[in-house]
């Protein structure tokens, strides 16, 4: 690290000392003090964003930071502080940007990997349910990649599956040595006990992200009867031990309505749930089908209902599908963040299941510089309009010709799907879509009928 | 289940402090040594500096338990010596690394408690603010851990328990006679 940056690291840890104490009125008064240092220019639009956020205490935002200071342990937030702001936004940037100059390629700032296929229950639909418990990335593996990752300054390490929890020893562990590190890990919460709580207080870094998907009848008609309750009890020991947890839903023709709606954003909050990740569903593998994509007019009350509840609630929402103007499109294939399942083979997202690099065989670095990540590299954006920003969903024709070009085989584990047969599966979703997104895309950058009105 | 596994692991680096410097020691070492894999050394420790903080709350606790009060902790202390001396090369080897200061910690946390009641027991008829009677029982810990980290300077020469009455003997009497410097005047 630089001595500018070390000293930049000391300070940004003596603010954070001055705000524990008070949050509520030190917080207001830092931004001051910022705002008095630093030229207008730099970090315009956050700073825009945070002030208006301080200068009202009754709205949403300040009202889910002050929700982080009551509910959670501050051991934890401070933890939280040094990996995620420190370390995997501050040191990363610096890293990051060395590695992207001599090399031209990608780095993310988040690696997200299958510690097993295994899973404890067996979900109608769920593709793990036909995995097995065949396949799993070992504790030097993992360790590996995490050790690799760091030198590129990646500290976010996010867990997908199979259940990552049926490895929980072995996480803990991994929490445990790279404690410089944040790890988050997408869960179905019914392996979480008072026992795998106290861990995670012991050890600070590790955040569950809950599946839910609407409420008991649905959950339960498609994970096994009792699976809610577990669930709701999950994040009772949770909010009772002080331990920050989100969830993440998957949003489908079939359930769009339970999940956009109020009560159901309103249940998040009074659970405890910090924050809310949505994902549209793909049409990923062999069996899966199209008919689960939600409609033109579906997809549309999404974007209208989280845009809404951003503006209204006490809870951190990102529709990973709609949200594409806040991060540029597509942020798979290392730009942001990449996937590695339990066979070792490094995909460019969760979703893309084509790889050309197995992290048994090449280094991050040299996967990150293979065909297939440089053709994300040089493709990205892959389209203008960030509601459109996948090269399989909405650009379907992008993601056959990547495949075809790069030479990457299907990792599908079970059932190896061609890229042709998936992105058919996309063709008309995508020409059905693109009129709506147009639309959106323009009324959201300043189109001449949407100012009038305003 | 999980205490035992932490004191295999703590004897299995103990004993190999016996042939190698603390820095040369890996945690592969260890776990070879100790017969189990490297996620069950990282499910419980850090890393090996991790593992010796460990050793020295645990050994403490033991150490310490029914030596921790107004009447005993001049035994106490004489424990601490035998307990360095007998883990000679533990303490050592900490104290040349950069990690000298878990030694410096263990102590301090140990004599604060007790210096803390023994200086508020003395103040109980005096007027002296809570300030100043935390500033003396500071000067008191630094003066006892200095005493140790002082003789491990000089890799504990064996005639310290002379060495170690005789600073009793300069404490005797002299927190009250310090603490009424800081009387405050009615």
């Amino acid at each position: 690290m630089s001595f500018s940056a070390k000293m930049m690291n000391l300070g940004m840890r003596k603010v954070y000392d001055y705000l524990e104490k008070d949050p509520k009125t030190n917080l207001p008064k830092l931004m001051e003090m910022i705002d008095k240092v630093l030229p207008e220019s730099v970090y315009a639009p956050q700073r825009k964003v945070f002030r208006e956020i301080l200068e009202d205490q009754d709205n949403n935002w300040f009202e889910l930071i002050e929700s982080v200071w009551t509910d959670i342990d501050p051991q934890i937030i401070r933890k939280f502080f040094e990996n995620f702001i420190m370390n995997a936004n501050l040191d990363w940037a610096e890293k990051r940007e060395k590695v992207m100059e001599e090399y031209h390629c990608n780095v993310p700032w988040a690696i997200l990997l299958d510690p097993t296929s295994a899973c404890n229950m067996h979900c109608t639909g769920c593709w793990a349910a036909e995995y097995g418990n065949r396949l799993n990335l070992s504790f030097d593996e993992i360790d590996s990649i995490i050790t690799q990752g760091k030198e590129m300054g990646v500290y976010m390490y996010i867990y997908t599956g199979g259940e990552p929890l049926m490895r929980k020893r072995d996480l803990i562990a991994l929490c445990n040595k790279h404690s410089d590190c944040e790890f988050l890990a997408f869960t179905n919460a019914t392996l979480i006990d008072e026992e795998f709580a106290d861990e995670m207080l012991r050890i600070k870094n590790f955040i569950p992200a809950i599946s839910v998907e609407g409420g008991e009848e649905t959950t339960d008609a498609r994970r096994g009867k009792g699976t809610y309750q577990k669930v709701v009890r999950a994040m009772e020991i949770l909010k009772r031990k002080k331990l920050p947890f989100g969830v993440s839903c998957c949003y489908t023709s079939q359930n769009l309505d339970s999940i956009s709606s109020e009560e159901f954003i309103d249940q998040l909050v009074k659970w405890g749930a910090k924050f809310a990740w949505f994902f549209h569903y793909m049409p990923v593998g062999n069996g899966a089908v199209a008919d689960l994509l939600p409609s033109p007019q579906q997809r549309e009350q999404m974007y209208h209902c989280i845009r809404e509840y951003r503006k209204t609630k006490p809870i951190f929402t990102i529709d990973f599908q709609n949200d594409g103007e806040y991060v540029g499109g597509c942020i798979a294939g290392g730009r942001n963040y990449l996937h590695i399942n339990p066979n070792g083979d490094i995909e460019p997202c969760v979703f893309i299941h084509y790889s050309d690099s197995n992290i048994r065989e090449k280094t991050l670095l040299q996967a990150l510089t293979s065909p297939l990540f440089m053709a994300y590299h040089d493709g990205q954006p892959f389209n203008e309009n960030h509601l459109r920003p996948c090269p399989m969903l909405e650009n379907p024709e992008k993601l056959q010709e990547m495949v075809r070009r790069t030479g990457a085989h299907s990792t599908d584990l079970e059932s190896p799907e061609s890229a042709e047969h998936l992105c058919g599966k996309c063709i008309d979703y995508a020409k059905n879509w693109t009129p709506t997104a147009d639309r959106l895309w323009k009324c959201s950058h300043g189109c001449a009928g949407c100012q009038k009105q305003e | 289940m999980s205490q035992m596994t932490k004191q295999a692991l703590a004897n299995s680096l103990k004993s190999l402090l016996q042939k190698k410097t603390l820095n040369k020691i890996t945690i592969k070492d260890i776990v070879d040594d100790c017969g189990v894999n490297r996620q069950t050394f990282y499910y419980h420790f850090q890393d090996v500096y991790d593992l010796v903080d460990w050793i020295f709350h645990h050994d403490f606790e033991r150490l310490l338990k029914d030596y921790s009060d107004y009447t005993s902790w001049h035994q106490g202390c004489r424990r601490i010596l035998d307990y360095m001396q007998e883990n000679r090369s533990l303490v050592l080897n900490v104290y040349h690394s950069v990690n000298r200061v878990q030694l410096e910690d263990r102590l301090k946390s140990w004599l604060k408690p007790i210096l803390t009641s023994i200086v508020s027991e003395v103040a109980q008829s005096m007027e002296v603010s809570q300030e100043n009677r935390d500033f003396v029982t500071d000067v008191y810990v630094l003066m006892m851990v200095g005493f140790f980290m002082e003789w491990m300077e000089y890799d504990m020469p064996k005639d310290k328990l002379g060495k170690l009455d005789k600073l009793f003997c300069c404490m005797d009497g002299s927190i009250a006679y310090t603490l009424e410097k800081f009387e405050e005047t009615k």
